[in-house]
């Protein structure tokens, strides 16, 4: 009987329109600012991330030693001129973990963003078009979604070849399934708006509908979908250089340098862990922003398409 | 229209008995410390034994929250700041929620506005019935069955035993709202609180319900504490009456008196705002603005700043409610005595003229000329339903059969029925958002394909509004984004001109150009009404549809919207096709009707005479239906409730009988064997009836 009930917002809510509207704090984007920033742990989230990327992109840079370069002392305890200690093989692992870490998200972010763009495309064609296109195309995300994931990227590794952006196409590819079954179910739903009845009756041409009513609805699902992404990306990818399909030496990931430091893992659980630990947090950390969007867009779908100049 | 009244000396008389609910000086607060809002202030009712108490105003007025509050069921957020709830000696504000719950269901019945949310969808009426009986009172799970039956009888549900094993969604509406009822009546409470019970239903369904609820609550002498925002229901069925605007009580007094004087202001215009008479010759009276929202409340009266009768006294004073001399009534209006307002016996508003002459330059002003607009010929859709788990066997359901109509240019058709009559359909073929099964859709000569596949130039002729605009103005989008889309695909604009356009359109349905920039979700559905006209209107169209624009608004907003439609097509010489439930309305504004019924036309001609000499049963028993704010004035039942008592059977489309003979007061033999003939009457009126002149002889 809850649904009787108005609801506080319906009673007070300022979103009625009245005149002196406070007009800064309730436009699109900024509102929806506003409700994510009072998720701390989101925030924080973001912090996290940023931190990241940044490191991950002046890492190489500000790395204490190159990528090849070798030091006498093999896996060496942290100390002022290792601050993380050194490897098997005598790498600095902090300069390790900088170039593992561009590599690593550099690669998670290629696969996520090549499968949601794919995804997308497919996704918007099958549930716009619908009919027998969307009948074909479902059958090929079944058959596509049919393969266990990690099995499918081998597969598909065989095909493009070892090596960390092959690795991250067929990464992507797997994505594709995910992203064009969500497009697609929000497209089928968007489609169904009854803006979208009023702009057909207005005249308004397919690929205009698409463009302004059918993407901005399904863009607060689908950018929630792709944080997701980034952080599984992250992991797999992971995984994938654990079992070395991914970067091949001299090149470094974070999931090569977990497999490196796998030998040792009996004396030295430090090599294993630090990258682990990064991989954790960073995945972690997309996922509570994820999360904290989810929630902050609720259900003001579309209002991330601000207005246009 | 002056009836005789009951004397006013005899309802007067207070209430000896002491009263069953008494709530006195209720608060309620949302928020804490200085933000807080008050959303209900100072609200003092009383309701004696056996009496009903109804409760009016507009959405945001605190009736439903009052309500809410004497069951205990506030939302979260929102407490009680002050005053007392006394039901049956008992204060409830100080109450626990063990008690609370106690005493809901066993002396407190609720109904709320729509059935089928409030029952659960996954459980037998049967089990969730025989669940409220026994979770208040001791007994074995046969005789909570039994009794649930006897409920289920008594509120009008037929076979009601054989019923108790179906599931909420094979009930219509009305049928719901019934067993809600059961649920409520299940423990005898003492006190039935209706929240908006008929708001969801159809005119002769809700008529259905009033009745069911005024004999329930003779027999079983009930009091009814009956929330409505429509003042014919609460003038139909109320004992006393408490108007609220802005969380406060604005008049409270009997019925009777209060509707045909008004002391408040606000009740006057609301009375006023009623499209009662049906007669396009007038404009509809409206109240300016809006409710405020509850954090925005004016200094002074709160109803001052759309009063028209407000001084400098009303701007600064707060006024309290007062007790007029010598009666039970008080008012919170420091004019009160010295205004003479109208409440239902106004004079009919300019006393029209003959009407051919009152009524706007029609299809003959030189602008329009005869053209045939709009050409539907008979339009015929099936829709095939799935029988059974696997989709084996299909049955058709005939949701349109077989319409004709014409709009020319500059010439309003009204579209009348209730839910499930096609009305929507009809709107959704012409707009070419269906396909019909039969049957032709032509604009200016043109036959019409579906919307994808019709010319650009039908799409700049042929416009639309629909009736929810949350739903048809797209969210992500700014005022001036959703005004210019039909410009920019009709003929761009560059920019500048652009937003100077919409800027104009605005301004011509009366809104600011301070809009531009904002999203409908910061907007009320009234003023997104006024931009879906805006939209319709920049392609400057020649026909629009108008599917029940202005249901989802509330009453004064309602006319404010009526009336700009009206100024626009008198302006611009547009035609409309205006789809509604609400006859009154739809007669106002259109010069011909067709009312549909089971997906067939069963009656059209010029408005007015349809309105005033309807000639069909099923148009007879839509008007007779019909509540007035005149409580002298009472409704007739008679033909609403056939022997089905249900929505209107779609129309199986291989039975030969006439579509409303399952509810027909006059059906014969005759009318379940043949269909009957379109008759043409003297004044053009075509009714499809075989007993037409039987029928026009039982006009009111």
């Amino acid at each position: 009987m809850t649904s009787v009930v108005p609801t506080f917002r319906a009673l007070v809510g300022p979103d009625d329109g009245s005149d002196e509207l406070d007009a800064a704090a309730s436009y699109g984007l900024r509102r929806v600012f506003d409700r994510f920033r009072r998720r701390k742990l989101a925030v924080a989230a973001v912090v996290v991330v940023v931190i990241g990327i940044i490191l991950a992109i002046i890492g190489p840079y500000v790395a204490p030693s190159g990528l090849e370069q070798t030091f006498p002392s093999y896996t060496a305890s942290p100390s002022l001129a290792h601050l993380l200690g050194t490897d098997s093989i005598g790498h600095d692992e902090l300069s390790q973990l900088l170039f593992a870490m561009r590599s690593s998200i550099f690669a998670a972010g290629f696969a996520a963003l090549l499968g949601a763009a794919l995804g997308t495309v497919v996704g918007v064609v099958s549930g716009y078009a619908g009919g027998w296109v969307d009948w074909v195309v479902g059958r090929c995300i079944d058959a596509l979604l049919a393969f266990p994931g990690l099995l499918l990227i081998i597969a598909l590794i065989g095909v493009f070849g070892a090596g960390l952006y092959p690795a991250m196409i067929a990464l992507g590819i797997s994505f594709v399934g995910g992203f064009a079954r969500l497009v697609r179910g929000e497209v089928l739903e968007a489609r169904q708006r009854g803006f979208v009845a009023a702009a057909k009756v207005t005249g308004v041409p397919r690929r205009r509908i698409i463009r302004r009513h059918i993407i901005p609805t399904i863009l607060p699902s689908f950018i929630v979908q792709l944080c997701l992404t980034f952080g599984f990306a992250l992991i797999a990818q992971g995984a994938l250089g654990f079992l070395g399909l991914g970067a091949q030496p001299p090149q470094t990931s974070l999931g090569a340098m977990m497999q490196n430091g796998f030998q040792q893992i009996n004396t030295t659980v430090r090599l294993v862990l630090i990258p682990g630990i990064v991989i954790t947090v960073m995945a972690t950390a997309f996922n509570m922003i994820a999360d904290g969007l989810r929630d902050a867009l609720g259900r003001d779908v579309g209002v991330l398409a601000g207005p246009k100049a | 229209m002056s009836l005789s009244r009951t004397p006013v000396a005899l309802v007067a008389k207070p209430s000896e008995k002491p009263p069953l609910l008494k709530v006195s000086g209720l608060s309620i607060i949302a928020g804490l410390g200085p933000r807080a809002v008050t959303l209900v202030d100072d609200v003092s009712l009383h309701i004696a034994e056996g009496e009903t108490l109804g409760v009016v105003g507009e959405s945001g007025s605190g009736k439903t929250l009052t309500a809410m509050a004497v069951g205990g069921l506030l939302p979260a957020g929102l407490r009680i700041a002050g005053g007392t709830v006394q039901f049956a000696g008992r204060n409830l504000v100080r109450a626990d929620q063990r008690e609370l719950r106690s005493i809901r269901g066993s002396e407190i019945g609720f109904v709320f506005q729509d059935p089928q949310n409030s029952l659960d969808p996954v459980f037998s009426i049967g089990s969730q019935l025989t669940e409220a009986i026994r979770a208040h009172q001791p007994i074995s799970r046969a005789a909570a069955r039994t009794h649930a039956v006897e409920l289920l009888d008594r509120v009008g549900i037929a076979n009601a035993a054989k019923r108790m094993s179906d599931f909420p969604y094979q009930f219509s509406g009305g049928m719901a709202q019934r067993v809600m009822m059961a649920i409520a009546l299940c423990c005898k409470p003492k006190l039935l609180i209706a929240d908006e019970p008929t708001t969801a239903l159809d005119v002769t369904m809700q008529a259905q319900i009033l009745d069911l609820l005024d004999s329930l609550r003779s027999e079983l002498g009930l009091s009814v504490l009956l929330i409505s925002h429509d003042l014919g229901v609460v003038a139909d069925m109320a004992d006393h009456v408490a108007v609220m605007y802005g969380g406060q009580v604005v008049e409270h007094g009997v019925t009777t008196e209060l509707f045909s004087r008004p002391r408040h202001p606000y009740l006057d215009a609301l009375i006023a705002a009623q499209p009662e008479e049906g007669d396009g010759a007038t404009r509809l009276a409206t109240i300016p603005g809006r409710v405020p929202p509850a954090d925005r409340m004016p200094v002074g009266c709160r109803f001052h700043p759309r009063c028209g009768f407000a001084q400098d006294q009303c701007r600064s004073l707060d006024v309290p409610l007062t007790q007029v001399a010598n009666s039970a009534r008080s008012v919170r209006c420091v004019r009160a005595d010295e205004l003479t307002l109208g409440g239902v016996d106004r004079p009919p508003p300019s006393e029209a003229p003959t009407p051919a002459v009152a009524r706007r330059p029609g299809p003959e002003s030189p602008s329009s000329g005869t053209e045939t607009l709009l050409e539907v010929r008979n339009l015929t859709k099936v829709f095939l339903a799935r029988r059974g788990l696997f989709g084996r066997g299909q049955h058709a359901i005939r949701a349109v059969n077989d319409v004709s109509f014409d709009i020319r240019s500059g010439e309003t058709v009204g579209l009348v029925g209730e839910t499930g009559a096609g009305k929507s359909t009809v709107g959704s073929l012409v707009l070419g958002l269906e396909s019909p099964t039969g049957g032709t859709v032509s604009f200016r000569g043109q036959m019409l394909k579906n919307v994808e596949k019709r010319p650009l130039s039908v799409h700049k002729d042929l416009q639309a509004i629909f009736q929810n605009p949350y739903a048809s103005l797209n969210p992500s989008l700014t005022v001036v984004e959703l005004v210019a889309e039909p410009i920019d695909v009709h003929g761009r604009l560059p920019h500048q001109a652009r937003t100077e356009a919409v800027a104009e359109l605005l301004e011509r349905v009366g809104l600011g150009s301070e809009y531009l920039r904002r999203y409908i979700y910061e907007m009320s559905g009234g003023q997104l009404q006024r931009i879906a006209i805006a939209r319709a209107l920049s392609v400057n169209p020649k026909l629009i549809v108008l599917d029940e624009p202005i249901s989802s608004l509330d009453v004064s907003t309602q006319a404010q919207v009526v009336n700009l439609l009206e100024d626009l097509r008198d302006s611009y010489g547009l035609s409309y096709l205006f789809i509604g439930h609400n006859l009154a309305v739809v007669s106002h504004l259109s010069d011909r009707l067709a009312i549909l019924y089971g997906g067939q036309i069963v009656e059209t001609g010029d408005s007015r005479t349809v309105y005033h000499q309807p000639r069909h049963p099923y148009t007879q028993a839509l008007i007779g239906a019909m509540l007035s704010t005149d409580p002298t004035r009472r409704r007739t039942t008679a033909g609403a409730t056939g022997p089905a008592q249900g929505a209107p059977q779609p129309h199986e489309p291989t039975s030969e009988a006439c579509v409303y003979a399952q509810r027909c007061p006059l059906a014969q033999d005759l009318c379940r064997r043949t269909a009957p003939p379109d008759v043409t009457c003297e004044d053009g009126t075509i009714v499809r009836c075989h007993f037409v002149e039987a029928a026009a002889r039982r006009a009111p």
